[in-house]
């Protein structure tokens, strides 16, 4: 791996030849693997816990696991099917772990009010805006992710991966390993229950 | 089309997901149906927040603290590897868990029984005191015991006389034995101590051989002294042994040996416990014996027992004045004093 982020110069290259150059023994084309990725696998990673310092976490530990298992690596799916799936499964786990439900009550009792502390990005205004129309937008995007946090996992995953990531229904029955009727039944239930909650609150 | 067959398909028509056909009829149930209309529309709305969410993005420094991780987790990895899996250290390393663990066992298993050990030691002491004050005859027995085991030549029934086969076999003993001055008999008796001391009639004349023999052995006037109980010893003449107080108190009634009238009026005294272990200390004394120790009953402080050396020569006379302290209960052991320099004799104190 190298010490410092050079500028890619395999960013023409495809998922699938970098992968087989770090196959190969070539170790720092992960790191362009991770900057192509980061972004929307720390989104979802972010969507599924609703916690920044968590969301980071999680995300690395994706790519660590990534890193590990790279090489067994068999192009039966794309990569970023592998990477989401895996990404899905850490969250799942994180979500059950008892030390992130020990931290998320912490939480819920440090902030009872609508600022999100650990959210730097979400502290970023719109210059664009007015600034009432961004705090509108800020309280809604608030509540929108508590209602998220809400949901059950399966229910949540569909949310995410279908509304937030949008990604296509058989990707995510790639990724979640349900046919695709169930993708279809499990995210509409799932749209149905966020109306429900954000009607109570918005 | 029904609205419970619609609504299930709203959510795929808001994905544009259905087939051609569906996607009609769902559009036309909902320009009719008000309440179809509305779920759409808030389904719609749903998915438009959700939309809308503002990709967050992660930490600048992403890439190098998953660098920093992968570096401290892989080298960790390779660490452990390199202490384990190597097959020239994986062995030793698993023997010194053996080792380990052999020595926690150990201890585990020692630990308590020596504290077990330890705590017993007061008790079997305490078993032993007791048994030595309560059973006499058990240690009846065990003398018994001793003298059974003891060479024919050191002990012999009092009148049976030695065969010729135990000569022979006493003298094939004898050989590797040390110099004959060298031995020193040890015998254990237990004396019932008499609780009133009357002067027998024949006391008299035991002193009078005491005497005689002090005389002979001493050449003091000393030893012309009676050492017996109930015999006259007056208070003022009588030498003292070390601090025992005999002799200071005129009221313990030891009688005059010369004075006729106490010869006819014996005097019955009860004598303290404290005064019959002088009594026999005396008479230790008087045949040029050593009072080796003296042991206490633990609560009563009553004299338990007592250990002496004494010349073997006055053996006999030695056990003719201790039965006039008490009773013997068990056997006097015939010694044949030939050879012999001094005995040991343990004396347990039994009270009435």
């Amino acid at each position: 791996m190298r010490e410092e982020i050079k500028p890619s110069t395999r960013s023409t290259q495809d998922d699938a030849s970098l992968i087989k150059a770090f196959q190969a023994g070539d170790k720092d084309v992960f790191d362009e693997l991770v900057l192509r990725h980061k972004d929307n696998l720390f989104n979802l990673c972010y969507r599924f816990l609703g916690d920044y310092h968590e969301a980071n976490d999680s995300a690395q530990e994706v790519f660590i696991k990534v890193y590990r298992s790279l090489k067994k690596f068999r192009f039966q799916s794309s990569f970023s099917t592998w990477l989401y799936r895996i990404a899905v499964n850490t969250c799942k786990n994180r979500l059950k772990s008892l030390d992130y439900r020990f931290k998320k009550r912490m939480r819920h009792l440090d902030s009872q009010g609508p600022a999100n502390g650990n959210n730097p990005s979400l502290d970023i205004a719109d210059e664009s805006r007015s600034p009432m129309v961004e705090l509108e937008k800020k309280e809604r995007s608030l509540l929108v992710q508590q209602a998220i946090d809400s949901l059950p996992g399966s229910k949540r995953t569909m949310v995410i991966l279908r509304d937030i990531e949008g990604l296509p229904y058989d990707e995510i029955a790639k990724i979640t390993g349900f046919n695709l009727g169930t993708v279809k039944s499990k995210l509409a239930r799932a749209r149905a229950d966020l109306r429900d909650k954000l009607r109570r609150v918005i | 089309m029904e609205c419970a067959e619609i609504r299930p398909s709203l959510s795929e028509y808001l994905d544009s997901a259905l087939d051609a056909q569906t996607m009609r009829l769902v559009e036309k149930h909902v320009l009719t149906c008000r309440k179809c209309k509305e779920t759409l529309e808030s389904l719609r709305s749903v998915v438009q927040d959700l939309g809308d969410l503002r990709p967050v993005k992660p930490p600048e420094d992403f890439i190098e603290q998953l660098h920093d991780r992968i570096v401290k987790r892989f080298s960790l990895k390779k660490l452990t590897m390199r202490l384990f899996v190597p097959f020239r250290i994986k062995i030793p390393l698993q023997f010194a868990t053996a080792a380990a663990m052999a020595v926690l066992i150990f201890f585990i298993i020692h630990t308590p029984e020596i504290e077990k050990e330890m705590a017993d030691i007061p008790k079997l002491k305490a078993i032993r005191e007791r048994v030595e004050e309560t059973d006499s005859m058990d240690v009846s027995k065990k003398l018994r015991e001793k003298e059974a085991l003891a060479p024919a030549s050191e002990i012999s029934p009092p009148g049976e006389p030695h065969s010729e086969k135990q000569l022979a076999a006493s003298q094939k003993e004898a050989v590797p034995k040390p110099p004959l001055k060298e031995i020193v008999k040890a015998i254990e008796l237990v004396l019932l101590l008499k609780s009133e001391a009357p002067m027998p009639d024949d006391t008299l004349k035991r002193d009078h051989d005491m005497k005689d023999f002090q005389a002979l052995e001493e050449g003091k006037t000393r030893g012309a002294r009676s050492s017996g109980m109930g015999i006259t010893a007056p208070a003022a003449k009588t030498p003292t042994m070390e601090g025992d107080g005999l002799g200071k108190d005129p009221s313990i009634g030891y009688l005059s040996e010369d004075g006729p009238e106490t010869k006819d009026e014996p005097i019955l005294k009860v004598l303290s416990h404290d005064e019959m272990l002088s009594s026999v200390r005396e008479l230790i004394y008087n045949v040029k014996g050593t009072v080796l120790s003296i042991e206490y009953g633990r609560n009563t402080d009553w004299p338990k027992s007592l250990e002496t050396e004494i010349p073997a020569g006055q053996y006999g006379f030695f056990f003719e004045k201790l039965q006039q302290l008490g009773t013997l209960q068990t056997p006097t052991p015939a010694i044949d004093a030939t050879g012999l320099e001094h005995i040991k004799i343990r004396i347990q104190f039994t009270y009435p």
